[in-house]
């Protein structure tokens, strides 16, 4: 049998992977995150009194981004385990696939039965672990978004308090802008991966 | 999960690793993947049975998107090799694999069909990878009767199949780092899988003849610097096709079952 006249078992795979890069994506920019608050804690300190309520803000803004590095490190580890079953899976389906070709060309089929039988099971029961998984990560990336939008209120206070940063109010502003760019992304990328997750258990 | 390794990068031109599996059960043979990327394009050497496709599809999502995989070359025709293609071609239906021509026929019994396969002539070919020019190198009866290895001259590595390899105990290393204690480990092997003392001589010329900083086998630990010459002498001085019984210890199954 040609492989590509076979259902695409691989597509599974395909889904997971892209998945797989956009949470990358969102590790990247989240550190990215932590280093322009560093930053914003930094000038907030090289402004002085003035910038006190700046600095708070950019320390919240360093727990948050942490935070995030952490939720990210666990959807990576989510979907690593997600890889791997989805592989297995994959390898099951060819050979059932297989199996069921053997069957269908069979003068007896019932020769079969058991063994197809048996692999059904197994991929019935490998395909509710792998729902499951989604299941999670559905759950997880909808749990970070939420918190998301607390960065992005955080990111709202760290401009108001750039006003009054005084001669350094423009550099603090411009700190603020660029957290609040970055966070925007990570929320973007986090919704398209939970509509890519979403659309990958249909 | 097997572990991924970058031994070679400058720019967008790297060589990553996936080896040491920590999971691989005691039957099954440790193997070492490549993959080769150019530009935002990949080739994968000796991507490996089926057995362990999961192992090596998890560790190659960690760290790159397998996407970029446009390529495998496959060194010969063993199961340990290429049994995995089937499933390659699952992900990515469009996958090319370079085989020597010898293989063309037996190979699609794994998976692929005329499409899929690009025959190495005997003498070698180039294999283009997003402006990179990768050489299949001839090492025929190295061990099998159809049998390549691929160097890139402009990072100065050599993927040298079953040449090289070394059957090494639980947590060896990547790197060679005692010559002489590690090609304990790879004698056996060489002398048993190798079958032609001509064939091992030619390929020693030629090897000689390459700028090699890192040589790396399918199985066991990659040879640097100066122990790529090392085991190229080594190797050219080893009586090979002698080997029955002294090639590794029995599969523990094979032993419970004695």
């Amino acid at each position: 049998m040609n492989h590509k006249a076979q259902n695409n078992v691989g597509e599974p795979l395909q889904k997971v992977v892209h998945a797989n890069g956009s949470i990358r994506a969102v590790i990247d920019m989240s550190r990215r995150v932590n280093l322009v608050a560093i930053n914003a804690a930094l000038a907030a300190k090289k402004a002085g009194a003035q910038a006190r309520g700046f600095g708070v803000v950019s320390a919240e803004l360093r727990h948050f981004s942490n935070w995030l590095d952490q939720q990210m490190a666990e959807l990576d580890q989510l979907i690593a385990a997600l890889v791997v079953s989805l592989a297995e899976a994959a390898k099951e389906r060819r050979s059932q696939n297989h199996l069921l070709d053997a069957q269908a060309r069979s003068a007896d089929p019932q020769h079969l039965e058991s063994t197809t039988h048996r692999l059904e099971q197994r991929l019935v029961e490998a395909d509710e672990a792998n729902r499951q998984r989604w299941r999670a990560l559905t759950e997880r990336i909808g749990q970070v978004l939420r918190r998301c939008n607390t960065g992005t209120a955080l990111v709202r206070s760290a401009k108001v308090e750039a006003v009054y940063g005084g001669a350094f109010a423009a550099g603090l502003r411009q700190v603020a802008e660029e957290i609040e760019a970055t966070i925007g992304t990570i929320q973007q990328t986090l919704k398209q991966l939970s509509h890519d997750v979403a659309e990958a258990q249909s | 999960m097997k572990k991924t390794t970058t031994i070679f990068r400058e720019g967008d031109h790297a060589w990553t690793v996936v080896a040491r599996d920590p999971a691989r059960p005691d039957y099954l043979i440790d193997t070492n993947e490549y993959l080769v990327t150019h530009g935002g394009r990949g080739l994968l050497t000796d991507p490996g049975g089926c057995e362990i496709f999961a192992a090596v599809f998890a560790a190659l999502s960690n760290e790159n998107d397998p996407g970029c995989i446009e390529a495998i070359f496959a060194s010969h025709q063993d199961p340990d090799i290429i049994s995995s293609l089937a499933l390659w071609l699952e992900f990515k239906p469009q996958l090319k694999c370079h085989v020597s021509w010898l293989w063309s026929e037996f190979v699609p019994h794994f998976g692929g069909d005329d499409q899929t396969l690009v025959a190495i002539p005997d003498e070698g070919t180039v294999i283009p990878l997003g402006g990179l020019t990768l050489e299949a190198v001839p090492a025929h009866y190295l061990h099998s009767s159809g049998n390549f290895h691929l160097y890139d001259a402009k990072a100065r590595i050599l993927f040298c199949g079953d040449v090289g390899s070394a059957l090494l105990p639980p947590g060896a290393g990547l790197f060679v780092t005692d010559f002489n204690s590690h090609i304990r480990n790879a004698e056996g092997f060489h002398r048993r899988w190798m079958g032609s003392n001509e064939a091992k001589r030619d390929w020693c010329e030629r090897a000689s003849r390459m700028d090699i900083d890192l040589l790396c086998p399918q199985h066991g630990a990659i040879y640097q610097g100066a122990d790529v010459m090392r085991f190229i002498n080594w190797f050219d001085e080893l009586k090979v096709g002698v080997g029955v019984g002294k090639a590794r210890p029995q599969p523990v199954a094979w032993k419970q079952a004695a």
